[in-house]
């Protein structure tokens, strides 16, 4: 073959490839856009140790649904958990669930002590949990060494929860229900070397 | 004339082949060992190497893989579908010291970073190719070819 025409060859093929690539990218790259309307999870960890570690999750509550939803394995089916009262020990998790949503606004349970202060609240739909461990008085110490966990949960997560009956719990309803609660902090602990928190918002990155 | 024909016939070949191959996109893979006689490995795959692949696996791989992946199949393709819908993401950060891991979407694959002072690996996946691989195991394990 003369050298022209194996030059012509290979621009022609060359040209056909890049040709074709040019016409595949636009086409793939629509299935990339995203929605903006979307409730994102948020966990972060922090520790203000010497090699500061951290921990950044973000997951969009769409594909934390999908996930749990299509789960087909032991106690978890289609993002219903199926309990009995043996898991519990004899505890009635519905009768305590209702027993909680029924009441009013208000302190329910209030424990100090030496080691551990605790309050579970109902508060604004709400369900509060603060607990703070006073890890420094055990240890003989003034400084605040303790923890300081607190925990908000919407009702309506209560609700859609306990929604199926009484041997099932509706997970992916609960987390339909957070999402539409509007709740932003959900989980927020603190010590001196850590910082744990978990929240809702709009945003993927959470920042 | 005869020349042209065969130039004509190889270019619209190579062109619907690139666009073939090209469609789902390339797994890219990474590798780099910081020691004395470390790998260092690059790889630029076809994705559409993997649903290929799928397609003619062996009857014995395939029961194993039936045991092991078809229960988890509806799942992956729906989060398959809820990540497509994603703008470009970091789902996944961790740093530790001058350890770092990435999960994120980028490009419309996932893209998964490991960096230690020892190495360095990074892989980035398409995600229409997990998606048509997991059409094609889907497929084979309901009988269909």
């Amino acid at each position: 073959m003369k050298t022209h025409t194996r030059k012509l060859m290979f621009g022609l093929v060359g040209s056909a490839m890049l040709m074709a690539a040019l016409v595949v990218a636009p086409v793939r790259a629509q299935g990339t856009q995203g929605s903006s309307s979307e409730r994102w999870l948020h966990v972060r960890v922090d520790c203000s140790d010497a090699k500061g570690d951290t921990v950044h999750v973000n997951v969009p509550v769409e594909l934390a649904i999908a996930v749990i939803g299509n789960v087909n394995h032991d106690h978890l089916h289609n993002g219903h958990i199926s309990i009995g009262h043996s898991d519990l020990n004899g505890t009635d998790l519905h009768a305590m669930l209702q027993a909680i949503r029924n009441a009013k606004d208000g302190e329910f349970v209030t424990v100090n002590s030496r080691d551990n202060d605790v309050r579970v609240a109902k508060q604004g739909g709400l369900l509060l949990v603060h607990v703070v461990d006073h890890k420094e008085r055990r240890d003989g110490k003034d400084s605040n060494d303790g923890q300081n966990v607190e925990v908000r949960v919407p009702l309506t997560v209560v609700d859609a929860l306990l929604a199926p009956g009484n041997n099932e719990l509706d997970l992916v309803g609960a987390i339909r229900a957070l999402a539409a609660s509007g709740a932003t902090e959900l989980v927020n602990v603190k010590d001196r070397d850590n910082t744990i928190r978990v929240w809702l918002d709009s945003s993927n990155t959470g920042a | 004339m005869i020349l042209a024909k065969i130039a004509l016939g190889l270019c619209a070949t190579v062109a619907v082949g690139t666009g073939y191959l090209v469609q789902d996109g390339f797994v890219h893979v990474g590798v780099d060992e910081f020691r004395p006689g470390g790998t260092h490995l690059h790889l630029i795959v076809p994705a559409m190497a993997a649903p290929i692949a799928a397609h003619f696996a062996p009857p014995g791989h395939l029961r194993e893989m039936q045991r092991n992946v078809q229960p988890y199949l509806p799942m992956i393709r729906e989060v398959l579908k809820e990540l497509n819908k994603l703008p470009d993401t970091e789902f996944v950060e961790v740093r530790s010291g001058t350890d770092h891991v990435h999960v994120r979407k980028a490009g419309g694959g996932i893209k998964v970073e490991v960096e230690t002072d020892e190495e360095h690996v990074n892989v980035w996946v398409p995600l229409r190719a997990v998606y048509d691989t997991t059409s094609v195991l889907q497929s084979r394990f309901s009988g269909g070819e």
